[in-house]
């Protein structure tokens, strides 16, 4: 009887604890990062946070080649009311036709933009940043300076956002301690929303992506574990399918909304076509985000790894002495070096945005006939392209490299697996493609087939031969493996 | 006191009454009126099956109410035992049977003619295969001016998510599905088909109006199963042949030779990458 009551309490209970809704979502670092020794480990888990903040609280790194979201205005008026600022369109010319309608303000900026911005509703929890205007007397005195006279401001007040009323224009701000902020402000002042669409391609990305993906972008989200085709893990900053040239290591904004709007058949990334093309736009800067945040993380381990690993640690002999050595040089280079790898990532995610970082050939595709197709059937099997070493005589995807221990891409070259196959930069094999389905995971245009061959795929064994083919024989290769799933079936296949 | 129960007994009959008279303008209802033929003859049936079973439900009700309330203050008088009546139990099972035979043959000039291949309506033309999968639905069209193969053609076009059709006339699909089971439902044409492996299911719908229809999947079909959302374009005869041929000109880019229209669906992608 007892024991009854008893499980039944427990069961009343139950809803009390909850399914552990409490925890907070973070950032987990990679399992590189692991392998540092705790005290590497805590620094660079330390940077990250300084750099790129947690799921919950995101950093705006102005560094980066992010579109993080930023409306900016003036302080039209001050009021009393603490952690109010009423905006609106900015405009110069009903100024005063507002303070007659609305004689009482609860705030007092009128922050152009962002009054034209689509969902305000996605703005709680991005930064105010308001910046003391200068006194009139110096700012002339220094516009003959030019650009300097921006730099000589006060250090800017850093609140957030607590939420937004659309109907009444209320923008309600508070301070780190989620307070109603007490702001220091006078008209004139400069004021900042950043962050928003960051944060905004946040929700969308925890709603749509996460997952599969993972919080951190680690393609080990909870339902990745049910699939043999595993979600990629963006913390490489490698894409597999892009329009950029070889050279280019980075997929392109376009390249990025692109396979989420069509998907990746033949795997499980779906297609969110009927997504709004802004809202993919959004989640494409989130994901951009988040690869650059597992990339500096890789930058960091990989300038530590070698001297300050656990494996090291327990190899010195003695163990606060090279923590004294670590303490040095991260003090002395940890500045620079971070700097370094910000504005490597700048100049990389930049870089595939070019325009002349696109494959686009110069050639027409060669009209498809027999005799181009064999052109391209020729050039599949021929010693310079080694097409079929992969992906079989057959092209089924099951040429002899499948079965060799092949050299591990991403790693110093000579490093073996220790397994028979082809694998690519996440440690996984892959299998090359049968061509025989149709299926075609980057897309299935005349173009789309031309850049696979031209700059390979990323992060995979499939090599670029932009320079190895001229571009007519590589649309006799695109000719022929197009025809590849209507050929007659032969005897011996 | 007394009336208690008879009140309690009857309160939930008039309650279930009441919500079904005040369900449409709540907006409790179908999802829009049918946008099709078909779709507004099996709301018909439906109508029919509801007024039988209204009759019936309120007539019962009625009677028993009747029967609860008298029956409070009759407590003298000996109730009529009707157990083992012969003309009774004959009236009470010939009565429904005859209803439900009524309605199992009323409907089956629709039933034949929405699920029968040979009964579809004349001039049903094929106009995509659609493929389910998790969690997607792909589409396969045949080139502009050709006729849907049964299997995969060199020039076939292909979309996902975003079934376009003329509408005004009666077009079909060839449903398959890649994985699991799923649904082919368009609620506004009142079309609901399961998508089975292994099997083609042809489908036949017409949009009486042009305009976006949902896709939904009706089938829990995965944990993703509420991603399947796609959409039925339905367009004039022009505009959908604009979007075949704007379609063909988006699958044959070679990033040289520019597509003839640069229609909707290209800059809908927002992915040209030569301007």
């Amino acid at each position: 009887m007892n024991r009854s009551i008893t499980i039944i309490l427990l069961c009343a209970a139950l809803p009390l604890v909850g399914c552990d809704s409490t925890r907070a979502p973070s950032f987990q670092l990679s399992e590189q990062s692991e392998g540092l020794s705790s005290f590497a480990r805590e620094k660079v888990q330390g940077e990250l946070n300084a750099g790129f903040g947690s799921p919950a609280d995101l950093v705006v790194w102005s560094e980066l080649e992010v579109d993080f979201g930023q409306y900016s205005g003036n302080v039209k008026k001050v009021s009393t009311k603490a952690g109010m600022l009423r905006i609106g369109e900015q405009s110069d010319d009903d100024e005063t036709a507002t303070d007659d309608k609305e004689p009482v303000y609860d705030g007092l900026a009128a922050v152009s933009g962002l009054a034209s911005a689509r969902r305000l509703s996605e703005l709680q929890g991005a930064a105010v940043v308001i910046s003391r205007a200068q006194p009139k007397s110096a700012a002339e005195a220094e516009s003959d300076d030019g650009e300097e006279s921006a730099a000589v401001t006060q250090t800017p007040q850093v609140y957030r956002v607590a939420s937004y009323d659309v109907a009444k224009q209320e923008l309600h701000v508070v301070d780190a301690d989620g307070d109603p902020a007490q702001m220091d402000v006078s008209a004139g002042d400069s004021v900042q929303i950043l962050g928003s669409a960051l944060q905004h391609g946040r929700n969308l990305y925890l709603r749509h992506c996460m997952h599969c993906h993972g919080v951190s972008g680690d393609g080990a989200g909870p339902t990745a574990q049910y699939f043999k085709v595993k979600p990629r893990d963006y913390r490489h900053g490698i894409i597999k399918f892009t329009s950029t040239k070889a050279s280019v290591l980075k997929p392109s904004n376009k390249d990025i909304f692109r396979i989420i709007k069509l998907g990746v058949p033949g795997t499980y990334m779906p297609s969110f076509m009927l997504l709004p093309d802004d809202e993919v736009k959004l989640i494409t800067e989130y994901v951009r985000w988040l690869a650059m945040r597992g990339e500096m993380e890789r930058k960091l381990n990989a300038w530590l790894v070698t001297s300050y690993s656990q494996e090291a640690v327990d190899e010195a002999d003695s163990a606060s002495e090279l923590q004294a050595d670590f303490d040095t040089e991260w003090s002395e280079d940890a500045g620079d070096n971070i700097e370094r790898f910000g504005n490597d990532l700048k100049l990389d995610w930049q870089d595939a945005d070019k325009p002349e970082s696109v494959v686009n050939p110069t050639v027409p595709r060669t009209p498809s006939s027999s005799e181009s197709i064999v052109r391209g059937r020729k050039i599949f099997l021929s010693k310079e392209a080694k097409c079929a070493s992969c992906h079989g005589e057959t092209a089924r995807g099951n040429g002899p490299s499948t079965e060799a221990f092949n050299d591990l891409p991403g790693k110093p070259p000579g490093t073996k697996s220790d397994k028979p196959g082809l694998f690519d930069n996440w440690g996984n094999i892959v299998k090359p493609r049968n061509l025989t389905t149709g299926v075609f995971r980057g897309g299935r245009r005349p173009i789309d087939i031309y850049r696979r061959i031209h700059s390979g795929i990323k992060g995979t064994p499939m090599q670029a031969f932009g320079t190895t083919l001229k571009e007519e024989q590589i649309w006799d290769v695109v000719n022929y493996v197009l025809s590849i799933p209507f050929e007659e079936k032969q005897g011996g296949h | 006191m007394n009336k208690f129960w008879p009140i309690f007994f009857m309160f939930w009959p008039i309650l279930a009454i009441v919500s079904f008279v005040i369900a449409p303008s709540m907006n409790w209802w179908f999802p829009g009126p049918a946008m099709s033929p078909l779709g507004q003859q099996i709301d018909n049936l439906f109508y029919l099956i509801l007024v039988i079973v209204a009759v019936t439900f309120v007539g019962t009700h009625v009677a028993m109410g009747y029967a609860l309330w008298r029956g409070v203050d009759n407590k003298g008088q000996k109730a009529w035992f009707s157990h083992g009546s012969h003309n009774l139990e004959i009236l009470w099972s010939i009565a429904p049977a005859g209803v439900l035979m009524f309605i199992s043959l009323y409907q089956l000039d629709v039933w034949m003619e929405f699920r029968v291949k040979s009964h579809f309506p004349e001039g049903t033309t094929p106009v995509a295969e659609v493929t389910a999968r998790q969690f997607e639905w792909r589409i396969r069209y045949p080139a502009p001016g050709k006729k849907l193969m049964t299997t995969p053609q060199a020039d076939d076009l292909y979309s996902v998510n975003d079934l376009h059709v003329p509408y005004g006339r009666p077009v079909s699909i060839r449903l398959r599905s890649m994985d699991v089971q799923h649904a082919f439902f368009i609620p506004e044409l009142r079309v609901k088909q399961d998508a089975v492996p292994g099997t083609v299911i042809p489908v036949w719908f017409e949009a009486s109006k042009p305009g976006e229809y949902d896709l939904a999947c009706a089938e829990l079909c995965g944990w993703g199963h509420y991603k399947m959302r796609g959409r039925i374009l339905a367009e004039n005869e022009t505009g959908f042949e604009r979007y075949m041929e704007t379609l063909q000109a988006e699958q044959n880019f070679d990033g040289v030779t520019q597509p003839e229209h640069s229609g909707a669906q290209i800059a809908e992608y927002g992915i040209e990458d030569s301007q």
